[in-house]
């Protein structure tokens, strides 16, 4: 027994400095954000780490949110141009942007298929009450609207990577109750043939108010999240779906518990993963599926945390007294947070790297925000 | 004939503005931007009671005193904050015989011996009334350099009005300018610091030419109580209204929370559509809801089927633009809020 303390106590000094010589290492890849003096003024640019390199993005004004494919090849985000907002898809192989064709003038949020072949967005003509979900083809150029006529006004529709949990909800279905002419069948077909995607429906409830709920659809076919699931869910705001990688769960925010919260559906049921008093919003899931970041008030001042889902654990990633920090964006080996803070007094881009408290400032200009990690290019 | 610079000439000129400068106590930069001092300023001031604190915002650390109407000096005590960020932050107790109800210019001297004053921020009231009113104008739209524009007659004849009214405070709801240009903002500060109330601005679409906006106020997000009652102004720009990218749905929450055990609570901005940011309207109008919001931008009263925001909670008071004439005052009480008529000083 003497002989393996001695054994022990040297495998552990390696495993901790093996860490440690990983860990000292600096982030790779490259970063998307916006940065302007504001708002009016935001363009898209992106940045790569090791070498500090910048690029801007220069179509257009008033860039939205920008948003990588999974193949890491090309960034989507919306731009103003004569006539309304567009969507552009910028080629960083080509260097070449390609600004698609609409039906309506105004066009955000844009999301990628899990093959970079499509992308989806909201298009309206008047606003949050009138919001289509669109499916863009762009190898064929071609603009479609999702989920039939029946679908309500959508807010930030997200593509199924993988169709796992539908799969799951199928295998129960005689015991879901879904909408009265929502053809399960040929959900599944068009879900196979093209995606499934989840947004947040907005509508008017029966007191003539608005309210929010989850709604999957596809090609053709819309429902809102089966009852069964979503107990009272028309009483309560749901926002901000996020699929896990894998396509096996979800989370989500709602206002259920009385005040703003993160709720984990898997196929073991539904559970609220953040339950603090103070707001819980904003999940991001880390790229290997195993955590969700998310903004929580519970300190006091906007900080970032991350939570193990299947326990609820929750761990603080970026809290001070002093800043608030807010916008966690994954690094693809899950090892990393890009995120926005402002110790400077305007908001910055900062890296760290999950397991320790050393922060590093990434820009040092007027503004910048919404960042975006690279995927690994495939 | 070429101009030569003479020494002579220069130093004399630059002992003239030092003079100048240390006698008045020029408020601003000569473009209206503010100088030393940031908050609070005339058009983001602080109403309270003495024995009370309030916060200031500065370029530079220093001595702070108010300035009353007679010009008497008061001497006030601050605790600044560790600089933290590129602004020091301090905290001020009013304290002082000599601090009577009543309006008070702020003046900083610091650490350099650099002196700048802001009128009519700081207003002192012995006690906050359970009823009490206030003027809401918006849509202001001063154009020209010109205190004869049409624009700015109307302006100065409606605060002629308010002077005279039994409002306690007057909210300017955005577009306080028609382009944000340098001496645009001149003119609107002219007639704005000829108010004898205190005035809250927000900014409004027109108002925004990059960030001169920050330049004219420091900041477009904020809130104040009165009495019982919270304020939280908010700005819904141009085009993106109300982004999610940025501090301010920060700002909102952490205003909705501070300002949670209010009697009511209200929202001031230039305008509410249903494409502002989701998250702020979240914030302020689903997971716990504001009272009353008053904005303008349409330039019409809103209709009935306006009288609330879509989610159900908040009730909606809009007011014609100033710029024709019109200007609301509301009573405020145990029952709620309640809009006087709309008036109009051009007869329309």
């Amino acid at each position: 027994m003497k002989k393996v303390f001695p054994v022990l106590f040297l495998f552990s000094f390696y495993i901790i400095n093996s860490y440690r010589v990983f860990s000292d290492e600096n982030p790779e890849g490259h970063i998307a954000y916006l940065c302007g003096l504001d708002i009016d003024t935001y363009r898209v640019h992106t940045i790569e780490l090791e070498t500090n390199v910048e690029k801007e993005l220069t179509i257009g004004t008033h860039h939205g949110a920008p948003v990588w494919s999974p193949d890491g090849k090309k960034i989507a985000f919306s731009s103003k141009m004569e006539g309304g907002l567009y969507i552009v898809i910028w080629d960083s192989v080509t260097d070449k942007y390609k600004v698609l064709k609409h039906q309506y003038s105004w066009n955000d949020t844009p999301s990628w298929s899990a093959d970079s072949k499509y992308i989806s967005y909201i298009s309206c003509e008047k606003g949050l009450t009138d919001q289509k979900a669109v499916v863009y083809d762009i190898e064929h150029e071609k603009e479609e609207f999702w989920g039939g006529e029946k679908i309500p006004s959508v807010i930030n529709p997200v593509w199924f990577p993988k169709l796992d949990i539908l799969n799951a909800m199928s295998a129960t279905v005689s015991q879901v109750t879904y909408t009265e002419g929502f053809d399960i069948n040929k959900f599944f077909e068009e879900g196979y043939s093209i995606g499934v995607l989840i947004g947040v429906a907005v509508f008017q409830s029966a007191e003539k108010m608005l309210t929010t709920e989850l709604v999957l659809f596809s090609k053709t076919q819309a429902t809102p999240l089966p009852k069964e699931l979503m107990l009272e869910s028309a009483r309560f705001e749901e926002l901000n779906p996020q699929v896990s990688p894998k396509g096996s769960s979800l989370v989500f925010e709602t206002n259920e518990a009385g005040n703003r919260e993160i709720y984990y559906l898997g196929r073991r049921g539904i559970s609220n993963i953040s339950n603090h008093h103070l707001a819980d919003w904003n999940p991001v899931w880390s790229p290997n599926g195993e955590w969700v970041a998310f903004e929580s008030f519970r300190h006091g001042r906007r900080g970032i945390y991350r939570v193990f889902p299947e326990t609820a654990r929750v761990f603080p990633l970026v809290v001070s007294g002093d800043y608030d920090a807010w916008s966690p964006a994954w690094s693809p080996d899950s090892q990393w947070i890009c995120f926005v803070a402002n110790p400077s007094g305007k908001p910055q881009l900062y890296l760290k790297h999950i397991e320790e408290d050393k922060i590093i400032p990434l820009t040092e200009k007027s503004v910048s925000v919404a960042p975006c990690w690279r995927p690994k290019t495939k | 004939m070429r101009f030569r610079w003479h020494k002579e000439y220069v130093l004399i000129f630059l002992m003239i503005g030092l003079l100048v400068s240390f006698f008045n106590g020029y408020a601003r930069h000569e473009d209206g931007t503010l100088g030393i001092i940031k908050l609070p300023n005339e058009g983001c001031p602080v109403i309270l009671s003495p024995g009370q604190t309030f916060n200031i915002v500065a370029e530079q650390k220093g001595t702070i005193f108010l300035i009353d109407n007679e010009k008497n000096i008061i001497p006030l005590n601050v605790q600044w904050e560790e600089k933290k960020t590129e602004i020091y932050k301090g905290s001020v107790i009013l304290m002082g015989e000599d601090i009577k109800a009543g309006s008070y210019s702020i003046q900083i001297i610091t650490e350099g011996g650099a002196k700048d004053v802001n009128p009519r921020s700081i207003w002192v009231q012995n006690e906050f009334r359970e009823y009490y009113t206030f003027a809401h104008i918006s849509d202001i739209h001063i154009r020209s350099d010109s205190l004869q524009d049409e624009n700015a007659i109307t302006f100065q004849t409606i605060i002629e009005k308010l002077n005279q009214s039994d409002a306690q405070f007057i909210l300017l709801t955005g577009d306080l300018t028609h382009e944000a240009k340098t001496e645009q903002w001149q003119v609107f500060l002219n007639i704005l610091n000829q108010a004898r109330k205190p005035t809250f601005v927000c900014a409004g679409n027109h108002d925004r030419n990059e960030d001169n906006y920050e330049k004219m106020f420091y900041t477009s997000t904020y809130a104040f109580r009165y009495g019982k009652d919270g304020y939280i102004i908010f700005d819904t720009r141009e085009y993106r209204t109300a982004d999610s990218w940025g501090e301010q749905d920060t700002l909102l929450y952490r205003y909705r929370r501070e300002l949670k055990s209010s009697r009511w609570t209200f929202g001031i901005t230039h305008r509410y559509e249903f494409t502002m940011g989701i998250r702020s309207q979240i914030i302020l109008f689903v997971d716990d809801p504001i009272d009353f919001i008053l904005y303008g931008h349409t330039h019409r009263e809103n209709t009935r089927e306006e009288s609330v925001i879509p989610w159900g909670k908040t009730r909606v008071y809009v007011v014609p633009a100033e710029k024709d004439g019109f200007y609301r005052i509301f009573d405020v009480g145990e029952g709620g809020l309640f809009p006087r008529p709309i008036q109009n000083v051009k007869g329309k």
